[in-house]
């Protein structure tokens, strides 16, 4: 175990002595220790050093309950200081309150523990390999590198742990400064930074570059064959996360997905969907105590399955929960790959639009589950199996049920790992699995 | 403030050529009313500091929540560390920037008389009650988030600053569903964010406004879909808060403009030199970064680099006249910009961001807007927002639509969209509202940066009228 795992751990012990009665005391704790480098045209934008340490503190007392999040120094003395005097604020506050109907929390103990080793290296010198690898181009994006922290300990036994030390650099490569939006983007995720492996993607982004310098092929709106390419699919995968799997999004008909789970509509059998709990990038505990299972079936062969089931949903549904977060988001998706060969893929697409990614996608109508969005980098026209000019940035708008229904074609034979490389609050632990899809038709509107 | 003065002054800077301290603390509570039950209070105490060295033309920062003057120090050699490392790979020469060295000590907004925790949880428990006026209603809520924030900012040029604020940001939900149709109806979109304290909170009248936010997630229920075809579009302030936001706001980022955000927040289809000749909209299009509105959810009389925030027009009768950048970005792209340098925290660092950025009233009243319009469609309360990544072509939604025919407003239509290209919409503005049709909006959720940081703005504006834009419903 880490020290800041037994800083953590002793913490825990500690408040729980300044417990009272019947209460029980939750402790969640989260933090980062993170390196993040801004690049724009191979310089450095901005680059800075990240130490971040909370926990959120929960007193239950009978059927009530209340919590507070407090930043921590990592000074014993201190943070138990604030933490007991933090006990005793809510404790006054809690009789201010109602019993609450939805509380719940894990009350078996299941206590687990997973410790990366860490390979990083230093960060500076990480950088410098990083803008020699880039030098000639205009490479632009963000290098975060550190360890993550998450833990959870409660007063009847329970301690969980996970410490990954990882590094994220998202980057893009721009074509030419006459074409601000024709780009190609990559991301290199990894626990140990290998500049050949970074020198290959470059290599490989080289090629595309070549192609966005060409005239670009304005379409029209209307409908296209398309391939959408792993991290586009991941764009489709991460809109739709939202609110579209949760028990309670169900339950109060706020899912998107509300004609999937009622039998009206269906996808393509090729599609099954699965969150994953174990062998993922992110910690397989909830702040409640309860542990994810290794997977939860969502979608099988195209028909809705399962729901992610929070502690307070369980509560409220009488339904077991399955440790997802309280706003009931998956963190590891993993949709299953298909049979279409990589080496197939342009030729199958023949005459159409690959997509290299898309942005900024939002529901435009739940009911229809109709998903807007834009093209963006890495998106080319294809004619006779052949990539033959960059495509003008589009929009599409269509529904999910055409997609990945009755306009899915196949999916890639390949699964993609993509690694979120945002950092709000903290970096990200989230993923995606997927493969890309070939549609018989994509709807563009703008 | 002299705690972190003191500890900034103990610091041995030695031979650095530039050194600030930004320390943010805030206390937060959350509180719910759902479906009459109330949820468990959610309660929120953060501190921490953020040290940002220049050597020569490098510059680092580190963030800590160790306070302690070791915990400090070594913050400081971190930043330091970073500053040297990034010695001649900088995109700009940080020698060249002229930092302010700002006194002031201020109190933004107050929180004066905000009610305890017993009474809030009351009025949100009132205001539940009143939403749920019909059984199609099947999950409804209110909400309020209460902060109190300290900013200080120290600086080796003698600067010394501290701002306090008080940012409320109250949500009522309505789900009114039917079979396989769903309708959500919220307050204002989640957009009724403001500063301030009991008299403000008093203003936003949760417990009044509940039952027609209840009563018009029914009506949309029940609503046919929002017509397709091209007409004219009267966008209440609610809604033009994103419209401002995505189309105004972003694209004048001059982060954007020189290429920082484009990996991930995107880049601008406004360049350099349309700053003083570009026409962005209509003779009627005044808009302006505005720090002082009373009650603006981004007022502040200092951005996070110590630079005075005033009153400036971005755009002046249609015209383009500077945009949205700190004094970094004003130094590498030798343009105008705005004090806009701001950070979500004390674990960021800061970057250009939209603030206050508001359209100007001028003399219609609602119903002469109204009265002049043959075919149109009036939208409130966002709820869907794409644009592609250089805030050009965009698609948004709104929660509620209404037709108008022949001046008058009629029926009620579902799933209102439209959509558009931020370079030619604002040409086609050809009515503004007056002062009575002027509403003050906020959003907590701007998200941008490469780390991420989501952080509040402001957005007030009079009912527009736009001329012959595509609109759109959902499907049959």
């Amino acid at each position: 175990m880490s020290a800041l795992a037994d800083y953590f751990f002793e913490l825990a012990d500690k408040t729980w002595a300044a417990r009272g009665g019947d209460e029980v005391l939750l402790l969640r704790f989260c933090g980062e220790t993170s390196d993040f480098v801004r690049l724009n045209n191979a310089l450095v934008r901005q680059a800075g050093h990240v130490e971040q340490r909370y926990v959120t503190l929960t007193l239950i007392d009978k059927m009530r309950q209340i919590s507070s999040q407090l930043a921590l120094s990592t000074t014993l003395s201190e943070d138990l200081s604030a933490l007991t005097g933090e006990l005793l604020r809510l404790r006054d506050l809690l009789p201010q309150l109602p019993e609450d109907p939805l509380l719940n929390y894990n009350r078996t103990p299941s206590s687990t523990e997973e410790q990366a080793e860490d390979r990083l290296g230093e960060a500076p010198a990480t950088l410098s390999q990083i803008i020699e690898a880039a030098a000639g181009r205009d490479f632009v994006g963000i290098f975060a590198s550190g360890a993550i922290y998450n833990g959870f300990a409660n007063s009847l036994g329970q301690r969980n742990w996970h410490e990954s030390y990882t590094f994220n650099l998202d980057w893009s490569v721009f074509a030419d400064a006459r074409f601000p939006d024709r780009a190609i983007k990559g991301s290199y995720a990894s626990d140990h930074f290998d500049q050949q492996k970074l020198a290959a993607q470059l290599a490989q982004a080289d090629r595309g570059i070549e192609l966005l310098r060409r005239d670009a092929k304005t379409v029209s709106p209307g409908s296209y064959r398309a391939y959408l390419a792993p991290p586009a699919m991941g764009e489709l995968l991460t809109v739709l996360s939202w609110e579209s799997f949760g028990l309670k999004a169900h339950r109060t008909k706020r899912t998107p997905l509300l004609r999937l789970a009622s039998g009206e509509c269906s996808l393509a059998p090729a599609i099954s969907l699965r969150e994953l709990g174990s062998g993922t990038m992110a910690p397989n505990f909830d702040a409640s105590g309860f542990v994810r299972p290794a997977s939860i079936s969502l979608i099988a062969q195209g028909r809705y399955q399962s729901h992610l089931v929070s502690a307070r949903s369980a509560q409220e549904f009488a339904e077991p929960a399955n440790g997802a977060n309280a706003e009931e988001v998956p963190l590891s998706l993993a949709l299953s790959p298909g049979s279409l060969a990589e080496s197939a893929i342009l030729d199958r697409l023949e005459r159409g639009i690959y997509i290299g990614n898309l942005w900024y996608l939002n529901f435009s109508d739940r009911a229809s589950c109709r998903i807007t969005g834009m093209t963006r980098f890495g998106t080319f026209w294809v004619e006779d199996g052949e990539l033959v000019a960059p495509l003008a940035t589009m929009r599409f708008d269509d529904s999910l049920y055409r997609m990945l229904g009755e306009n899915l074609v196949a999916l890639s034979e390949t699964a993609e790992l993509l690694a979120d490389s945002e950092s709000y609050g903290m970096r990200s632990l989230r993923t995606i699995e997927t493969p890309g899809a070939l549609l018989g038709a994509f709807e563009l509107t703008l | 403030m002299e705690s972190f003065r003191s500890a900034f002054s103990q610091l041995a800077l030695g031979d650095v050529d530039f050194c600030s301290l930004r320390a943010v603390s805030s206390t937060e509570q959350q509180l719910s009313v759902r479906q009459n039950n109330v949820e468990p209070l959610k309660l929120a105490v953060d501190h921490g500091a953020m040290l940002t060295v220049i050597v020569g033309s490098g510059c680092g920062y580190a963030a800590t929540a160790d306070l302690s003057p070791s915990g400090l120090k070594q913050a400081f050699q971190r930043a330091r560390a970073w500053a040297e490392a990034t010695r001649d790979l900088c995109v700009v020469d940080h020698r060249l920037v002229d930092y302010p060295a700002a006194t002031a000590n201020c109190e933004i907004s107050s929180g004066t008389g905000i009610p305890s925790t017993a009474e809030l949880l009351e009025m949100l428990r009132e205001t539940s009650s009143a939403i749920a006026i019909d059984p199609r209603i099947v999950d409804w809520q209110a909400t309020l988030g209460i902060c109190h924030e300290r900013r200080e900012l120290y600086t080796s040029n003698g600067g010394a600053l501290e701002q306090r604020f008080c940012y409320l940001t109250p949500n009522i939900i309505a789900v009114a569903n039917h079979d396989n149709e769903t309708q959500i109806r919220s307050l204002n979109g989640g957009t009724a964010c403001i500063q301030g304290g009991a008299k403000q909170l008093e203003a936003i009248g949760m417990i009044s406004r509940a039952p027609e936010i209840g009563r018009q997630a029914i009506e949309l229920l029940l609503a046919p879909q929002c017509p397709t075809g091209r007409r004219d579009l009267l966008l209440m302030p609610d809604q033009l808060a994103l419209q401002i936001h995505e189309s105004i706001g972003h694209p004048l980022e001059l982060d954007r403009i020189l290429g920082d955000e484009r990996n991930y927040a995107g880049t601008s289809f406004v360049r350099p030199e349309m700053f003083g000749s570009y026409r962005y909209g209509s003779e009627l299009l005044d808009v302006t970064f505005d720090p002082k509105l009373e009650g603006e959810f981004a007022c502040y009389a200092y951005d996070d680099e110590g630079l005075t925030a005033k009153r400036s027009y971005l755009i002046r009768a249609g015209q383009l006249e500077r945009g949205i950048g700190g004094l970094i970005s004003q130094a590498r792209l030798g343009a105008p910009g705005v004090a806009c340098a701001r950070s979500n925290g004390w674990a960021r660092p800061a970057i250009d961001r939209i603030a206050n950025i508001n359209i100007e009233p001028k003399d219609a009243s609602l119903d002469q807007l109204i009265a002049r319009t043959e075919q149109g469609v009036l939208m409130r309360s966002n709820c869907s927002w794409s644009i592609d990544d250089s805030r050009n072509k965009f698609q948004f939604g709104c929660e509620w639509g209404q037709l108008i025919e022949n001046g008058q407003l009629t029926t009620v239509v579902k799933n209102p969209n439209y959509r558009g290209i931020s370079a030619t919409f604002w040409r086609s503005l050809i009515g503004v509202g007056d002062q009575r049709t002027f509403e003050v909006m906020g959003s907590p959720y701007c998200g941008k940066g490469e780390p991420s940081q989501v952080i509040r703005v402001g957005h007030a504006a009079p009912a527009c009228l736009f001329a012959d834009v595509d609109i759109f419903g959902g499907d049959q």
